[in-house]
This record gives structure tokens, C-alpha cells and sequence, in this order.
């Protein structure tokens, strides 16, 4: 996988750097801020990444602006590298389209993380960040709304693995070849409508049911026959975790 | 590991942790830290500067880079200053700038040397 990492912090950048690409053994490229990444990117479009967020000359939100833009760079896999204390700032780059966090400093913890992102991005396998190894339940998550996948990928990544699909038809065929337990279904699928694939889910494997829920803002009810229930959403990750620990997993709220 | 404690000077786990990610690049620790010493150096200077002219962005940014690299190194007392001062560059106030700044270079100093401590073999 080519990374490029934008950090003005010596310091972080040569820490990431090296882990990535002597531990990884990932090549890498480097920006010191955000108009030496775009440059970059234009030159050798990267196949992820690694931004920071305040830099001198641009900032990270500007980078991410500029590449989602542009139809060149909309789905490119930006993953901002934020300090606990910039977590306030996460709602807006969700709305921006950033595809993951990662929180410096770089730890054991984070790096296996970053490690196990990364080599889901090799293998071409959506929502990579979520595959932790060893994840019991498989669940998989059609919305087009791309904040909320990312926010759900957050809430439920931890211990699940999570899926991703944006159109109904990329849906289906992700279920066809992983059967998930759960699957969590977004309003307004392109390709193919919600209801139209909750059906083909529900026929496609009748002995063995997998549960098809229902994401929607509050308020909306669920058809029974096709849906096992309705989880709000939120852009919020903690109450989204809790809606659906309470509504798919029965767990005390 | 998350970060280190805010009344840490130097966290000897956090260099163990940096060890650790650096695995066979053994000289990776050791130059880390070189980098650590020489910015942040430089950064001191260049936020009694921008301080003095009254810089608040400026200043907010540079205490924002240095706090990060602060954690990074496991400096968690020189982290902690720095996010007081980005928090006051924030609200556009600088009036315990002056000390601030004093404090911060104090703690850079005594960092440093026990960084070059642990570097010893």
C-alpha cells in the first residue's frame, strides 16, 4: 500500500513514518503540510492517507475539502490522525467525508490498529478499519450516508466485524458472499431500494434467517415483515452503540 | 499505554512503548529524541516571539505542535503547559504568557536533559 503522511510534527511524522514503512513495510511518502500533500497526491495519487489536522500553510480539514472536491480523490481513503483533545472537531470531518480517525500519539494500541486498516486497504476489502481479528459478530452496514457508516464503523468496530456497502446492489452481493448475522439497512438505497434487498435477504437464505434491521432517523417505523426492528441513527457514536446494543443484542441500556 | 500522566516529566514506559513500534530500527529512539530536543527548542524560541508581538494564532499553533510532540515523547508535564497556553492563545488571552513561557522553557530544559539521561547507556 502507498501512504501518504501529512504532519508539519517532526517528531510524528518520522515515528509514523518508519513504523508504516520499515515495521509494515508499506511504501511511504511524506508531506509536511497540506498544500506539499496535495502536490503529492497529484504527482503520485497514494493509495491512503495519514493527515493531520492543524498545519501551518493548509490544514487538514482544507486537504480534505480539496480532495473530496474533486471526483478524482472522492473515494480516496483519508484517515485523520487527531489528538484526543481535537475530538470535537470529528462531526465536522465526518461531514467532510474522512474515512477513519486514528489518535496520536502513535501507541501499541493505535499502531495495531493502523496496522490492521492498512492491510485491509491491501487486500481491497471494505471497511477495513473494522475487521479487528477475532470479531464474533458480522454485521453488515448498507447506507449510502457516509457519515453515519463511518460513525457506526466507529461505535461497532471495536468488537464486530462490520461491513460496508453504499448501494443496495453492493449490499447484496457483500451478503451473498460473507452471510452476515446482522444486517443493518440505510433508507433511500440506490441500485437497489432497501425493501426491494431486505426481501432478497430474507428469501435468499430461509433456513438459516439472518437479521435485517432498519436504520433510520427517530421516528420511523419499521415494516415487521421484513425488518426485525429500527435502530436510530445518530451521528453520535456512544448513543448509537448503546441503541444498538439495547435494540440487536438485548443488552440492558 | 494511552498518554502519559500530566505531572510525568519523562514516561519511561512511553520510551519503552517507542522502543517497542521501532522494533529492529534501532536507531529510531535515538533519533526521535534528537528531533524532540531540536524542535522543540526552536519552537520555545519561536512562541516567545510570536507572544511578544501579540501572535495568538501563531502562538496557539506552535503550543499545539509542541504539546503534541511532548505526548509523543512522554513528556506529559511539558504537554500539559502547552495545552494551557493553546487553550489561552484560543481565547485570545496571553496575559500569563510571560510566565507561562518561562515555566515551559524550565520544564524543556529539565526534559531535555533527562531524555539525554536515558539516552546514556
Amino acid at each position: 500500500v502507498r501512504i501518504l503522511v501529512v504532519e508539519d510534527d517532526d517528531l510524528t511524522r518520522s515515528l509514523v513514518t518508519r513504523y508504516v514503512g520499515n515495521r509494515l513495510g508499506h511504501e511511504v511518502v511524506e508531506a509536511r503540510h497540506g498544500r506539499e500533500a496535495l502536490q503529492a497526491i497529484e504527482l503520485r495519487t497514494p493509495d491512503v492517507v495519514l493527515l493531520d489536522l492543524l498545519m501551518p500553510v493548509m490544514d487538514g480539514a482544507d486537504v480534505l475539502r480539496h480532495l473530496r472536491a474533486d471526483p478524482r480523490y472522492a473515494h480516496l481513503p483519508v484517515i485523520v490522525m487527531t489528538a484526543a483533545a481535537e475530538r470535537d472537531t470529528a462531526r465536522a470531518l465526518i461531514r467532510l467525508g474522512v474515512t477513519d480517525f486514528m489518535v496520536k500519539p502513535l501507541t501499541a494500541e493505535t499502531a495495531k490498529r493502523l496496522a490492521t486498516t492498512l492491510a485491509g486497504l491491501q487486500h481491497g476489502r471494505p471497511s477495513a478499519a473494522s475487521r479487528a481479528p477475532g470479531a464474533r459478530r458480522r454485521v453488515l452496514l448498507v447506507d449510502g450516508d457516509t457519515p453515519f457508516r463511518v460513525v457506526a464503523r466507529q461505535a461497532l468496530g471495536e468488537d464486530m466485524e462490520v461491513l460496508e456497502a453504499e448501494t443496495g446492489v453492493e449490499g447484496f452481493r457483500l451478503f451473498l458472499d460473507v452471510r452476515p448475522e446482522i444486517v443493518c439497512l440505510g433508507e433511500g438505497l440506490s441500485l437497489l431500494q432497501e425493501r426491494r434487498l431486505a426481501e432478497r435477504i430474507r428469501d435468499a437464505h430461509p433456513d438459516s434467517p439472518t437479521r435485517v434491521y432498519l436504520c433510520a432517523w427517530r421516528g420511523t417505523a419499521a415494516d415487521s415483515a421484513l425488518y426485525t426492528d429500527v435502530i436510530p441513527k445518530s451521528l453520535d457514536a456512544a448513543a448509537f452503540r448503546r441503541d444498538f446494543d439495547r435494540i440487536v443484542l438485548k443488552s440492558p441500556s | 499505554m494511552t498518554t502519559s500522566p500530566t505531572n510525568t516529566r519523562l514516561d519511561a514506559a512511553r520510551l519503552y512503548e517507542l522502543r517497542e513500534l521501532a522494533g529492529a530500527d534501532t536507531a529510531l529512539l535515538r533519533e526521535l529524541v534528537q528531533t524532540f530536543i531540536d524542535d522543540a527548542a526552536a519552537r520555545v524560541s519561536l512562541l516567545s516571539e510570536a507572544a511578544a508581538r501579540g501572535d495568538v494564532a501563531t502562538v496557539g499553533r506552535l503550543a499545539h505542535t509542541l504539546g503534541g510532540s511532548s505526548l509523543g515523547i512522554g513528556a506529559g508535564r511539558l504537554a500539559a503547559m502547552c495545552r494551557t497556553i493553546e487553550t489561552q492563545a484560543g481565547a485570545g488571552a496571553l496575559t500569563d504568557a510571560p510566565e507561562l513561557l518561562a515555566e515551559l522553557a524550565a520544564e524543556l530544559a529539565a526534559v531535555t536533559r533527562a531524555l539525554r539521561g536515558a539516552m546514556t547507556p
